[in-house]
C-alpha cells in the first residue's frame, strides 16, 4: 500500500461508488451469499404462506400428532393442524417482531450512543445514566406491569396482543446494548486523526457523526442487530406465558417451539422444525451481518483500492 | 513454545470441564439423606410454603401436613368421616349433637381420645382444639375456615371433652376441625402472639401424626421419620418418607420409571397416559373425581360488577349461554385431549353423598345452537362469519359477537388444546373468541391486586373447580350466592344473582340429609336452566406410585397422604 501508487492511479467509477464497492466486497463473502439466499427463501416462503393447502388455525381431530409425510411435510400438531403451514404463518409474526425490535433498538440506541460518545461530558453522563436506568429495570416485572396496564387501558394503535405492541415493548427494553456499543465505538473513533482533519476542514458535527464515524462503527452495530433479531424471536414466546405475547391459536416460531417442549421425545418434529427455522433465520442474518461488516470495513476498502 | 502453551490451555480446559461435569451429576439419595431401609420417596413440584394449608393452600402444604398432624376427624376415599383425635363421631343419634329447632341453633360435644400425644410427650387435649379455634378467629392474625362464623362459643368440659355451641345449624360440623386443610395445633408449642397466619410452628411443626419432620432442606427435600408417640402403636410400617422437590414433570416421570421415586401427587393426564403399561408403576384413581372443568360466564359487562345496571352485552341472555354449551363437543375433548381419563359431567351434584340425576345432559348440536342464537337476536347479516346483534335486547344493533376467552397456563396442554378447540367450534356458530392464556396467580388474584376474575375483567373463562370433603354448602355459597357476587367477598365471578337459589341454599343448612338432598337437586335444575357456569367434564384425580408401595388411595376428599400411616412396602 503505497500512497504514491494510490495517487498515481485514477479511481475507477466502481471504486468511487460506495454502494457498488460494498456489493463487490459483499459478494466475495461465501457465507454472506449463503445467508442472503436462505433469508430470501425464508421471506419468500413466509410471504407466500397462503398458497399452502391448509388453514393454520383449523384443527383436524382425525389427523392429530402425525409425523412428517407427503400430505403434511412437517407433520401435524396436537390439534391435527399442518405444522408446515403454521410455521410459515408463524414466520410472518416472528420475523416481523424481530425486525421491528431491531429497528426500534437502532432508532433509539444509535442516536443515544452516538451523541454520548461524540460529545462526552455532561451529555454523556446524562444519556448513560438513562441507559443504566433502563438496564437496571427487571424486564420481566416491567412486562407484567405493562401487560396489566394494557389490559385496563385501551389505546387506539396498541392493541394488547398486537405485533406492534409486542415489538414496541421488547424494543423499548432492548435498545441499551446498541447505545453502549455505539458509544464505545465513538469514544475510540472521535480521537482518530481523520476526524481531527475533517473538523479542521470545517466539517459540521452532524456531518462528522453521520458521514465519518458512523460508517466506521457499522461492525458492532450489525453484529448486535443480528443477535437482537434472534433474541427478540425467543422473547416474544416468553411473553405469551404472561398472557401478553402472540396468543393461541395464532402461531409464532417462539410459541410453536415452547409448546413442543413436553413432546420432544414422542413428537420430535414439533420442536425440530420451528427450531430449525429460528436457527436458519438467525444464522443467515448473522452471515449477512458478517459479510456487511467486512464490506464496510475501512481497512478492507483500502486493501481493495490498493490491489 | 506456542505448542506447549496450547497443550497447557487444553489440559486446563479439560480439567475444568470434567470437574464441572462431575459436579453436575445427580447425587445419590444415600449421600443426600441416608434413608433407612424402609423408605419411600414422594416427588412434588415445589416446596410446601408451610404445614398450614388454611393459610397457604397450595396442596403441597396439605401433603406434608397430613404426614405429621391430625384433626378431630378425616374423610376416607368413599366420603365416610372417621375419627382421628376424636374418640367417636358426635351425632344426633348418640346425643352428642343437640338441635334447638325453634331457635335454629345446635351444640356439638366432642369426646377426644386419651392416648394421643404430641411428639414431645405432651398429651393432645381439648385445650389444643380451643387454642386452634381462637387462633383462627383472631381478627388480626387469624384466618377463616368454613362455618367458623356459626360458632358462638366453645366450652371445655374436661381435658378430653369440649362442646361447640353454634348460632345456626351447620351441617359441615363433622369435618370443621379436620379434613384436607384443618388440624389441631399444639397450644403449648405454637405462639399465640405470632398468630395463626404467621406462626413458626407451621414450618417446624410438632407432630401428633404418624410421622415427624426430621429435616427440611428448602428447594431440595424434606425427611420425615416415624413418630414413636403416634397413638396407633403398630403404625406406620414404613420408617422414613422423603419428599423431594422435582419441578419438572418429565424428571418426576423418569424417576418413577427408574424406581428412584415412589409417588407423584396430582399426576397429570399426560403422565398417566405415558406410564400406562409400565411394570413398576401403578395408578391410583379416586373413586370419584372432584375437579369439574367449566366455563365461567360473566353476566355483567367486562370490568363492571353489577349485572343489572351493566349487563353483559352478549352473555347476559341465557339463550346465548345455552347455545355455547350446546356447541361444545365434550366427548371429543375428553377422548382426544384428556386421553379418555376425563368424564363428561354437567352438574355440581355428581358425587356421593349428594348425587342428583334429575338433570339431563345437553347433547352436542351445532344446528340447535345456531337456532338458539337466532332466537336470541344474534344474526350474521354482513356475512363476515361473526354474528351481530339485531334486536338482541342486550346490546346495540350491529354489536359483534366477539369475546375474550381465558384459561390458565399451569394446567398445561390438555386445557390449552381444549380452549382452542372450543373457540374453533364456537367460531362455526358465528361466535368469535380471542384467546388468552394467563398464569393462575394473575387470573385469581384478589380484586385489590388486580385479579382478572374478582374484578370481572373477563367474558368467558375455562378452568377446573370443585369442593373438597363431603359438604358442598359453603362451596355453593361462595360460587353462586348473591352475597358472594361482591368482589373479594366470594368467587361468584360471573355475578349471577338468583333469590330462589339463595333460599334453597338457606334450606340446605340443616342436619336432615333428605331435606339437604332435595334442596341440592332443586339447585341442580336451577343451575342447569340458568347456566351461570357451563359444566363440561371432570378431570382426572389420580396419583402414580411405584408397584412396591401398597395402600395408596387417591381420594377426592383429601390429599394423597391422608392414609400414609397405612402404607406398606411389598
Amino acid at each position: 500500500m503505497n500512497p504514491s501508487n494510490e495517487l498515481s492511479q485514477p479511481l475507477s467509477p466502481a471504486q468511487t461508488s460506495l454502494g457498488l464497492g460494498v456489493w463487490k466486497r459483499f459478494r466475495k463473502h461465501p457465507g454472506a451469499i449463503f445467508g442472503l439466499i436462505v433469508l430470501t427463501l425464508l421471506l419468500a416462503l413466509v410471504v407466500f404462506a397462503p398458497l399452502t393447502a391448509y388453514d393454520p388455525e383449523v384443527s383436524d381431530i382425525s389427523a392429530r400428532n402425525k409425523p412428517p409425510s407427503i400430505q403434511h411435510l412437517m407433520g401435524t400438531d396436537a390439534l391435527g393442524r399442518d405444522l408446515f403451514t403454521r410455521i410459515l404463518y408463524g414466520g410472518r409474526i416472528s420475523l416481523t417482531v424481530g425486525i421491528m425490535v431491531v429497528v426500534i433498538g437502532l432508532v433509539i440506541g444509535v442516536p443515544v450512543g452516538a451523541l454520548a460518545g461524540y460529545y462526552g461530558g455532561w451529555l454523556d453522563a446524562l444519556l448513560m445514566r438513562i441507559t443504566d436506568t433502563f438496564l437496571s429495570l427487571p424486564a420481566f416485572l416491567v412486562l407484567i406491569l405493562l401487560s396489566a396496564i394494557l389490559r385496563e387501558v385501551e389505546l387506539p394503535l396498541f392493541e394488547r396482543n398486537s405485533v406492534l405492541t409486542i415489538a414496541l415493548v421488547i424494543g423499548l427494553l432492548s435498545w441499551m446494548t446498541f447505545a453502549r456499543l455505539i458509544r464505545a465505538a465513538f469514544l475510540t473513533l472521535r480521537e482518530l486523526d481523520f476526524i481531527a482533519a475533517t473538523r479542521a476542514l470545517g466539517g459540521s458535527d452532524f456531518r462528522i457523526i453521520v458521514k465519518h464515524i458512523l460508517p466506521n462503527a457499522i461492525g458492532p452495530i450489525i453484529v448486535e442487530a443480528t443477535l437482537e433479531l434472534g433474541s427478540a424471536i425467543i422473547e416474544e414466546s416468553g411473553l405469551s406465558f404472561l398472557g401478553f405475547g402472540i396468543q393461541p391459536p395464532t402461531p409464532s416460531w417462539g410459541n410453536l417451539l415452547s409448546n413442543a417442549q413436553t413432546h420432544f421425545t414422542t413428537q420430535p418434529w414439533l420442536a425440530i422444525f420451528p427450531g430449525l427455522m429460528i436457527f436458519l433465520a438467525i444464522i443467515s442474518v448473522n452471515y449477512i451481518g458478517d459479510g456487511l461488516r467486512d464490506a464496510f470495513d475501512p481497512y478492507k476498502v483500502l486493501d481493495q483500492i490498493g490491489e | 513454545m506456542l505448542e506447549t502453551k496450547r497443550t497447557l490451555i487444553f489440559l486446563l480446559l479439560a480439567v475444568t470441564l470434567s470437574s464441572s461435569l462431575l459436579g453436575c451429576q445427580p447425587q445419590s439419595p444415600a449421600n443426600a439423606t441416608a434413608p433407612a431401609q424402609t423408605s419411600v420417596t414422594i416427588v412434588i413440584a415445589e416446596d410446601p410454603p408451610s404445614f398450614n394449608p388454611v393459610i397457604t393452600d397450595t396442596g403441597y402444604d396439605s401433603l406434608v401436613m397430613d404426614l405429621v398432624m391430625l384433626g378431630l376427624t378425616d374423610i376416607d376415599e368413599n366420603g365416610n368421616v372417621f375419627p382421628e383425635l376424636a374418640a367417636e363421631l358426635p351425632t344426633l343419634e348418640n346425643g352428642d349433637v343437640v338441635q334447638d329447632e325453634t331457635a335454629g341453633t345446635m351444640s356439638v360435644t366432642w369426646k377426644m381420645r386419651k392416648d394421643a400425644q404430641w411428639s414431645d410427650g405432651t398429651p393432645v387435649t381439648a385445650k389444643d382444639v380451643i387454642f386452634t379455634y381462637n387462633a383462627i378467629l383472631d381478627p388480626a392474625k387469624g384466618s377463616w375456615i368454613p362455618g367458623i362464623d356459626y360458632i358462638d362459643s366453645i366450652a371445655q368440659v374436661d381435658n378430653y371433652t369440649l362442646t361447640i355451641n353454634y348460632n345456626a345449624i351447620f351441617p359441615g360440623y363433622l369435618t370443621q376441625f379436620g379434613g384436607e386443610q384443618v388440624v389441631v395445633w399444639p397450644a403449648h408449642y405454637c405462639s399465640a402472639e405470632q398468630g395463626f397466619s404467621a406462626w413458626d410452628c407451621a414450618r417446624e411443626p410438632l407432630s401428633d401424626g404418624p410421622y415427624k419432620l426430621e429435616e427440611w432442606v428448602n428447594g431440595d427435600h424434606m425427611t420425615f421419620v416415624k413418630n414413636e408417640n403416634y397413638f396407633d402403636k403398630g403404625k406406620p410400617s414404613i420408617e422414613t418418607i422423603i419428599v423431594k422437590i422435582i419441578p419438572d414433570a418429565a424428571v418426576r416421570k423418569t424417576m418413577l420409571l427408574n424406581g428412584d421415586a415412589d409417588l407423584d401427587m396430582w399426576s397429570s393426564e399426560q403422565m398417566i397416559h405415558d406410564l400406562e403399561g409400565a411394570e413398576n408403576v401403578q395408578v391410583s384413581n379416586s373413586p370419584d373425581n372432584r375437579w369439574v372443568m367449566r366455563i365461567f360466564f360473566n353476566l355483567a359487562a367486562k370490568g363492571a360488577t353489577d349485572p343489572v345496571a351493566t349487563p353483559h352485552p352478549i352473555l347476559s341472555n341465557v339463550k346465548v349461554r345455552q347455545a355455547i354449551r350446546m356447541a361444545i363437543d365434550v366427548d371429543t375433548i375428553t377422548k382426544e385431549f384428556f386421553y379418555g381419563l376425563a368424564k363428561p359431567n354437567w352438574t355440581e351434584f355428581f358425587r356421593p353423598p349428594y348425587v342428583c340425576d334429575n338433570v339431563a345432559r345437553t347433547q352436542f348440536d351445532l344446528e340447535g345452537a345456531k337456532a338458539l342464537l337466532e332466537e336470541a337476536g344474534w344474526v350474521d347479516q354482513d356475512g363476515d362469519g361473526v354474528r351481530e346483534c339485531h334486536n338482541c335486547g342486550t346490546a346495540a344493533d350491529g354489536y359483534p359477537m366477539e369475546m375474550e376467552f381465558i384459561t390458565y397456563s399451569e394446567y398445561g396442554e390438555p386445557l390449552e388444546l381444549t380452549q382452542q378447540f372450543i373457540a374453533e367450534q364456537l367460531g362455526k356458530i358465528g361466535i368469535k373468541l380471542n384467546l388468552t392464556v394467563v398464569e393462575g396467580s394473575v387470573l385469581w388474584a384478589t380484586a385489590a391486586d388486580g385479579g382478572i376474575e374478582q374484578n370481572g375483567n373477563f367474558d368467558m373463562d375455562i378452568w377446573d373447580e370443585g369442593y373438597a370433603g363431603i359438604d358442598p354448602t359453603d362451596y355453593l355459597w361462595s360460587y353462586y350466592s348473591a352475597e358472594a357476587a361482591v368482589p373479594d367477598n366470594g368467587y361468584n365471578y360471573g355475578r349471577w344473582e338468583n333469590p330462589e337459589f339463595d333460599s334453597l341454599l338457606d334450606e340446605a343448612y340443616t342436619l336432615d340429609t333428605q331435606t339437604r338432598h332435595d334442596a341440592f337437586c332443586k339447585m341442580a335444575t336451577l343451575l342447569d336452566e340458568e347456566l351461570p357456569q357451563a359444566l363440561l367434564f371432570t378431570a382426572v384425580n389420580a396419583s402414580v406410585h411405584s408397584a412396591r408401595l401398597q395402600g395408596v388411595k387417591s381420594s377426592t376428599n383429601d390429599i394423597i397422604t391422608w392414609n400414609a400411616a397405612d402404607w406398606t412396602l411389598k
